[in-house]
């Protein structure tokens, strides 16, 4: 019976693999942010040779869109901060000219567990070799996306074409909803970071700068615009010293913090897809 | 050291190779007693001693108890008891009397709030009583049968029965009746491999697929990121809160079950379809058996279990259930969970009494859903410690109607919950040609859950049980 069963595993596994190799070469699909992450993460490690420059950074950039900066690298993990996208950067030991440091969130620990699973070699390398493990290839994945266009079909069915669907965002449910999400930011801007863990990321953060420009890389640091409650807040303005004493601006290149008042959040601290092209042209004026 | 550590399996191979090799025979149960404080101390090295000094208590207070002077047996034993749980209220409770009782910035709430909690207490805790009662009352075995005269051989035996990695950190928990009399020489040919096969793929399957997939959504269960979701996705997500809690502890219960059988001991099933009970009293015969046959025959039963009228019933239970859900954690929101749940199963006793309802399908069916929505719902205590969010969840279920439903979250909890479903569905009907197609092919369903773990496994994730 284990024979037999492991002989299905095989054969499933191979068919899956020429699946991949063949029909749907480049097709990768993810079902939340937890997948995103995974597939930026590997679609680095196992190619992105070329590129020039990399962003690393949390979901604050993640939202920068690759279309947008095309000679970027975008390896920003959303609920990670800046320390993963460097974790991996050395793993792979790849130079690229420039490294765009984001630094809203650098005092978020690395998470071992995310950079542990990609760089461990009993999953590091069978996912080099065979496609078809990596991230996007997940076969329950597949029939959910099926499902999903099921169900889609049926809402356009149900759906009243003289109805008109919209939310009502000055609603008091509306305010109460955005209310709950940036009373909890309010509260955690309003302390500044714990000094253990603030000691302990700088000085992670400081190794990998000093790796990096040790081999001629140049290191640029930037910080995104939130909501004008939170950007001088304690916990903004901490995390905004701490990089200022460490990478003198006399020796690092850090693009400054543009007017919070001129940019819109959708939930305090990530920026509305309207607001990102300008955010992006203030970033390339100060960047090169 | 979780079991989907790479590390675990680093372990395991190595245990497995040195135990039945010809050198090791005699020392068998040292070579699973030195992997099994590897494997515990590897998260956390101080907290060994911990677990060393429960395992002295109960070496010497269970061989007192048996080769001790016999009009103090009571005494010894009732001192080893409060001794366990002495140590575990004050590793697992000293925050929850901190937070409760001293204000937070005294310097005594500051030292008990910081208090480790040791992994996997509450498990090894219940299994020292377990030898303690069951050499003192011998209701299941006579108890010189599992107590050796020679002290070394109890304590290997004992601190071997304490530690043994499958069971060690988040069970099932063991009993001293059904363990001691297993241990012995193994041999690599009377090892049943297709029975230990089918329990560790179904586990990890149940783990790294459906349970390890469905945090990521369900990770949305947080306050204030539910706020933003519509009834209907929230409604989704506590159902795949409900699949997720049971697929990750009888994922951990079927690979520690199917490890234990790799060196060959035969530990008791903890789930048995859980989710197709018609009744609360057969939901917690289904759920954690090994738990709540713990707290039946060490608890309920000794406070008088339904033998001293119907008001002292009623309490038993609560009090049972109620000290049951504060097993699971040190937050009041534990005790109120086993204070609902307490209160289902007393209402339910009631009603039993008076009304005798004909054992239709559609009455069962009704039944078994009443009893899977009320369980889903008690859930959200396990998630959501914190009162004032369980409410404000609840609120946005019914609040939240005008919010577009997230089809990509509520598609993908079904998908990933489907196996579970499946997997009650199937034995609920029972189908003999069906079972039987199905028993000829069974390899298929393993080989298919066995590529599913290669490609389809969700993000790493610790087992919801390590926290208790």
């Amino acid at each position: 019976m284990i024979k037999k069963a492991l002989l299905v595993t095989v054969v499933l596994l191979i068919a899956q693999s020429l699946f991949f190799m063949t029909i749907a070469k480049r097709s990768k699909i993810t079902r939340h942010q937890w997948q995103y992450n995974n597939l930026i993460a590997q679609n680095f490690l196992y190619g992105a040779d070329t590129f020039q420059n990399v962003i690393v950074g949390s979901s604050l950039s993640q939202r920068l869109p690759e279309a947008e900066l095309p000679e970027f690298y975008n390896l920003s993990f959303a609920g990670l901060s800046c320390l993963d996208g460097l974790e991996l950067l050395t793993y792979k030991a790849y130079l690229p000219r420039r490294v765009f440091i984001e630094t809203n969130f650098f005092t978020r620990p690395k998470d071992e567990s995310f950079t542990e699973t990609l760089e461990a070699p009993l999953l590091f390398y069978p996912r080099k070799y065979v496609p078809g493990l990596r991230e996007g290839r997940q076969p329950m994945d597949w029939v959910a996306i099926a499902l999903d266009r099921v169900c889609d079909r049926i809402n356009i069915a149900l759906r009243d074409p003289n109805v008109q669907v919209s939310i009502d965002t000055s609603s008091a449910t509306a305010k109460r909803r955005f209310d709950a999400g940036f009373n909890v930011l309010v509260d955690r801007y309003s302390k500044p970071p714990v000094r253990d863990i603030l000691d302990k990321t700088s000085s992670e953060l400081k190794t990998y700068v000093d790796k990096l420009t040790a081999k001629g890389v140049e290191v640029i640091f930037f910080e995104l615009p939130v909501n004008p409650k939170l950007c001088n807040a304690p916990f903004a303005t901490s995390t905004r010293q701490a990089i200022e004493s460490m990478f003198p601006a006399d020796h690092y290149k850090i693009i400054g913090m543009p007017d919070c008042s001129a940019y819109h959040t959708s939930d305090g601290i990530h920026l509305t897809e309207n607001e990102v092209p300008a955010y992006i042209k203030y970033f390339r004026q100060n960047a090169f | 050291m979780p079991f989907n550590s790479f590390a675990f399996l680093y372990l395991l191979a190595v245990t497995f190779v040195i135990y039945y090799s010809k050198w090791f025979a005699k020392a068998q149960v040292v070579v699973l007693i030195v992997a099994s404080l590897v494997f515990y101390a590897h998260e956390n090295f101080v907290l060994l001693a911990l677990l060393l000094f429960s395992a002295a208590v109960n070496i010497t207070t269970s061989y007192r108890i048996v080769y001790g002077d016999p009009k103090h047996r009571r005494l010894i034993a009732v001192t080893g008891v409060v001794v366990n749980l002495a140590a575990l209220s004050f590793f697992k409770y000293s925050r929850l009397f901190a937070h409760t009782l001293l204000s937070d910035d005294s310097s005594i709430a500051e030292f008990l709030i910081n208090i480790p909690l040791p992994i996997g207490i509450s498990f090894f805790t219940f299994e020292g009583i377990s030898l303690l009662i069951d050499v003192w009352k011998e209701r299941h075995i006579e108890a010189k049968k599992i107590i050796a005269l020679s002290i070394l051989e109890h304590a290997r035996n004992t601190l071997f029965f304490i530690s043994f990695f499958p069971h060690l950190i988040a069970g099932p928990i063991l009993k001293a009746h059904d363990f001691f009399p297993q241990i012995g020489t193994k041999y690599f040919k009377n090892i049943n491999w297709e029975s230990a096969f089918k329990s560790i793929v179904t586990g990890y399957f149940l783990k790294m697929v459906v349970a390890d997939n469905l945090k990521n959504f369900t990770f949305w269960i947080v306050y204030p990121f539910f706020e933003g979701q519509s009834t209907a996705t929230l409604i989704s997500l506590l159902f795949g809160y409900s699949i997720q809690i049971f697929a990750d502890f009888a994922g951990y219960s079927l690979i520690a079950i199917g490890l234990a059988k790799l060196f060959g001991y035969q530990f008791q099933d903890n789930f048995n379809f859980p989710y197709i009970s018609t009744s609360f009293r057969e939901f917690w015969k289904r759920w954690h058996i090994s738990l709540s046959t713990f707290l039946m025959e060490y608890l309920y039963f000794p406070l008088g279990g339904n033998r001293k009228g119907k008001i002292r019933t009623y309490f038993n239970l609560m009090v049972t259930m109620i000290l049951g859900g504060l097993w699971h954690g040190a937050a009041w929101s534990y005790a109120v969970w086993g204070f609902v749940h307490g209160s289902a199963l007393a209402v339910e006793r009631a009603l039993s009494d008076k009304i005798n309802l004909k054992p239709r399908k559609l009455i069962s069916f009704i039944q078994g859903l009443f009893v899977f929505l009320f369980v889903t719902f008690a859930w959200l205590l396990f998630k959501l410690p914190d009162f004032s969010h369980v409410t404000k969840y609840i609120n946005a279920i019914a609040t939240n109607t005008d919010l577009e439903t997230n089809t990509v979250m509520v598609v993908s909890i079904l998908i990933y919950s489907s196996p579970v479903v499946l997997y009650h569905v199937l034995y609920l009907m029972r189908v003999p040609t069906v079972v039987k197609l199905v028993q000829r092919v069974s390899y298929v369903p393993y080989g298919v859950m066995l590529f599913l773990i290669v490609t389809n496994s969700g993000s790493s994730g610790s087992f919801i049980y390590f926290q208790f």
